[in-house]
């Protein structure tokens, strides 16, 4: 077997226990779905081709992410005429503002902790989860890109909020501040449908 | 810590972010806060609800997309590194080339570098310089004893310069004498003529044999041998007396035995 046969198959080795992680962060944060397969191999040969760098021993799941990462935004600046980039890293730059804004407003936990109904979602989630079932998913639009991006890469990967900062090139605060957005606007989507389908009506106070 | 602080952490201490103190603080309050601690809990599940929905069940198309990625990534490696390959097959082939070209050189380098230490090369380039009359005798004289007298005195072994008798009607006449240098040793340089075409005689110490890397070898012998390419030979002979007699001559071989062995006789 030649030297780089073999470095293609460690590579591969290496690659397969991450299979399904992978394809769940592509497939979620891809615009085409037909593109799935495309980004998929072109972040694994852009990957290969940097494999030289890649130091034993250090996290090959972050390393590997970080070029999937990439190769999604390429692919989705395809669909739009503003970079995806620019809006990724508006989002970053903008984050003294969202912390001021935070500062200004309530916070958002405090918002739905004062919601009668969210309450009523935490004592039984599984209830209007199943009833909202491929709604949850729609919920992730009223994310924007940034915030979107780093809760499925904290859902997906469970990496944690300092290797997403390096996957993502942002500061760590940044991924958190990112992240508590995310989750705050995903609960007020629940509480929304919560509302709109009367489903705890019964049980209101 | 109260209730509003802990809170605050809420999603820092889900997942597992807090330095330990913190942690271990809120541990402590959730331990002994019944209300914070179904709080936490309940957040919790809500949040692996979430994600579990939101991470759906398996693919069934994940499986094929991605053996369809990895194939077209490993097509595109050999593609890549197939282009590569032909290039270390090249090295393949150029390595042992190169290598083999520097062996040579280095074998002609060195075989190069014998040569101006062989006797057969000195003597013979003394010889060419006397043929082009680049070199003339310090001593001209056609008396062996005037030569013999003149060259003695100079070096530490016996030169007896012979007369020659003629061989198959050549005469070989004395033209003179000197002292000369091969490779930095001194020997004494007879020379002679014969049918109009130079006979050059070198008498060296046995000893200065060492100083020849093809002497070294011929020691043992009673003759030495060589021809070039422009007919000069080279032939050398022991003497009684430790030294040894070289002639070289542009002519055969029997003619320059007889000079030598005239010496060798002595």
């Amino acid at each position: 077997m030649t030297k780089s046969n073999k470095k293609k198959e460690l590579f591969i080795e290496l690659l397969t226990p991450h299979r399904d992680i992978l394809y769940r962060v592509c497939k979620s944060l891809i615009w085409n779905r037909n593109d799935i397969e495309d980004v998929l191999q072109t972040a694994i040969m852009n990957a290969y081709r940097s494999f030289d760098k890649f130091e034993e021993g250090s996290n090959f799941k972050a390393w590997m992410i970080k070029f999937l990462i990439n190769t999604v935004f390429n692919f989705n600046k395809k669909y739009t005429r503003q970079s995806i980039f620019e809006t990724f890293h508006e989002g970053v730059l903008d984050t003294g503002k969202a912390y001021h804004d935070e500062h200004d407003n309530p916070d958002m936990f405090e918002v739905l902790e004062r919601e009668n109904v969210y309450h009523e979602i935490l004592k039984d989630p599984l209830k209007l989860l199943e009833r909202m079932d491929k709604n949850v998913k729609g919920s992730l639009l009223r994310l924007n890109t940034a915030e979107r991006t780093v809760f499925l890469l904290k859902a997906i990967t469970d990496h944690s909020y300092k290797e997403i900062a390096n996957i993502l090139e942002i500061p760590v605060g940044t991924v958190m501040s990112h992240l508590y957005r995310a989750r705050a606007k995903l609960r007020e989507t629940l509480c929304d449908y919560a509302r709109e389908s009367g489903l705890f009506r019964n049980e209101e106070i | 810590m109260n209730c509003k602080e802990a809170r605050q952490y809420i999603n820092l201490f889900l997942d597992s972010e807090l330095d330990s103190k913190t942690n271990l603080e809120i541990s402590e309050h959730l331990s002994s806060c019944e209300e914070c601690n179904t709080r936490f809990a309940q957040e919790e599940m809500l949040e692996k609800s979430l994600v579990s929905i939101l991470k759906e069940d398996k693919d069934p198309k994940a499986e094929k997309t991605w053996e369809g990625s990895i194939s077209r990534f490993s097509h595109q490696v050999e593609l890549e590194e197939g282009t590569l390959l032909g290039f270390q097959s090249l090295w393949r082939y150029l390595v042992p080339v190169a290598a083999a070209m520097v062996g040579i050189i280095i074998i002609m380098i060195v075989y190069s570098r014998q040569d101006p230490n062989a006797l057969t090369a000195a003597a013979q380039k003394c010889h060419i310089e006397y043929m082009t009359d680049k070199t003339v005798p310090s001593l001209e004289s056609m008396s062996p004893g005037e030569v013999s007298g003149y060259l003695s005195g100079k070096f530490t072994f016996p030169v007896t310069v012979s007369e020659i008798p003629d061989i198959k009607s050549h005469h070989i006449k004395l033209f003179g004498g000197k002292v000369c240098h091969l490779n930095g040793v001194s020997v004494a340089y007879v020379m002679y003529h014969c049918c109009n075409a130079p006979v050059s005689v070198f008498i060296l110490n046995a000893k200065d044999l060492e100083n020849f890397s093809d002497m070294k070898r011929y020691i043992a012998g009673d003759r030495i041998l060589f021809k070039n390419e422009d007919g000069i030979t080279f032939v050398a002979v022991p003497t009684k007396q430790d030294t040894f007699v070289c002639v070289v001559a542009d002519h055969d071989v029997e003619l320059l035995r007889w000079v030598a062995e005239n010496f060798a006789k002595i």
